[in-house]
């Protein structure tokens, strides 16, 4: 298994996170097990959909990314075990069905979680997007590797100033309002390019699109984690985007490019 | 050589934040008394149990929040610093909790055991550490 250098940073980053969270306040039986079956699930299914299409089985770095990512963000101490096989495989075959101009449409990751929660009652907790001080120097640096500071500026000069305006109403203070911005998904997840524009105009816009739209879901539609569906909804909207912003239809993954994540 | 170099930096950095949040104490849960032996959260009134519930960042009070097998329960939900939500998924209980806002909550148990609790909107960096129990019994 040939993994990209993107590919290896982001493992890095996710599993040191899981590991610390694990061992940090929460270390049983229970959660070690949501996190494997997670993980194993979506490299072990991702790889027989491989064996299926290429006649030969392999693991892919973007499907323990993917395993990663849910394994981080869906609550690890849930009875229901049937969670955490249903949200990666949901993860999975929305990367491998629901495709558009050789791309997956949305974020396997980002699918897989919210349609096991709408579906099953999986809970998104960002259980191990957490502490800041390793999600920020982490975050960073795959931010830095991806070339994603259009997406992440762009976002953040949207929201911020929202969630500004809306401490300032609600008299919450100025800290606390910009601590209202998921860390974790605007490093890890907004950046994955696989499924976002590639020309910059376009990141601008998605990533502005994005910053919106989880703006008002997070007060106006609370029941769903807002940043997820703020994400599906801008993986919807980036052929669009990408149009509107004259840049054409998005081009096909091929070569170091587009060296994708997921 | 200094792409070799930039690896074993970037594992070094890595390792000691790693060993750097490693120091701090485990977070456990404040109670020790056995699920059986805990008393009834908030009061009985006119055969409903009201409880005035506070969450903040990043946990909720009291915890935890023990209840009485079938009889009606009505939370009163306030947030005490910023937005917070409750989710409670075997009750069907998911409800956003504005800042400074009283929010009522009503359900009934009819199911005894100990279930998760969670903060459902996202709060600040810990918000996946906003928890506690719903015992019922």
């Amino acid at each position: 298994m040939k993994i990209p250098p993107l590919y290896k940073y982001m493992i890095l980053s996710l599993s040191v996170l899981l590991l610390f969270n694990v061992y940090q306040d929460v270390f049983t039986l229970r959660v070690i097990e949501a996190v494997l079956m997670s993980i194993s699930i979506a490299v072990l299914l991702d790889g027989l959909i491989i064996l299926m299409k290429e006649g030969k089985f392999r693991f892919s770095g973007g499907a323990l990314i993917s395993g990663l990512i849910i394994a981080a963000l869906l609550e690890p101490d849930l009875e229901n075990k049937f969670i955490y096989f249903v949200s990666p495989t949901l993860a999975i075959l929305s990367k491998h069905l629901i495709r558009a101009y050789d791309r997956n449409v949305f974020n396997p990751a980002a699918f897989g979680l919210l349609a096991s929660s709408l579906l099953f009652q999986g809970v998104i907790t960002w259980w191990a997007a957490t502490p800041f001080y390793l999600v920020f120097p982490l975050g960073l640096f795959i931010v830095y590797k991806m070339k994603g500071w259009h997406l992440v500026l762009s976002f953040l000069l949207t929201a911020a100033p929202l969630y500004i305006i809306y401490g300032i109403i609600h008299q919450i203070d100025f800290i606390d309002s910009i601590g209202l911005i998921n860390g974790f998904f605007v490093l890890f997840m907004l950046t994955e390019h696989k499924s976002a524009p590639l020309v910059t105009r376009a990141k601008v816009i998605y990533g502005s699109f994005i910053g919106i739209l989880s703006f008002a879901v997070h007060f106006y539609y609370p029941q769903i984690d807002n940043t997820i569906l703020a994400l599906l909804i801008g993986n919807l909207a980036s052929p669009i985007i990408s149009k509107w912003a004259k840049t054409g239809q998005p081009r096909p993954a091929t070569g170091s490019v587009n060296e994708n994540v997921q | 050589m200094i792409k070799r170099f930039r690896i074993i930096a970037i594992c070094l950095a890595v390792l000691f934040f790693t060993i750097l949040g490693g120091f701090h104490p485990p977070i456990h849960s404040a109670d020790s008394i056995p699920p059986s032996e805990q008393a009834f959260s908030g009061e009985l009134k006119n055969g409903v149990r009201e409880i005035d519930v506070f969450a903040y960042k990043y946990g909720f009070f009291p915890n935890p929040l023990v209840v009485k097998y079938g009889e009606k329960v009505k939370l009163h939900m306030t947030a005490m610093d910023v937005p917070h939500g409750i989710h409670i998924s075997e009750f069907n209980v998911n409800q956003m909790l504005p800042r400074g806002v009283v929010k009522t909550i009503e359900f009934t148990p009819y199911q005894k055991g100990e279930f998760m609790v969670h903060c459902s909107v996202y709060c600040g960096p810990n918000h996946g550490k906003q928890k506690t129990r719903l015992i019922v019994r």
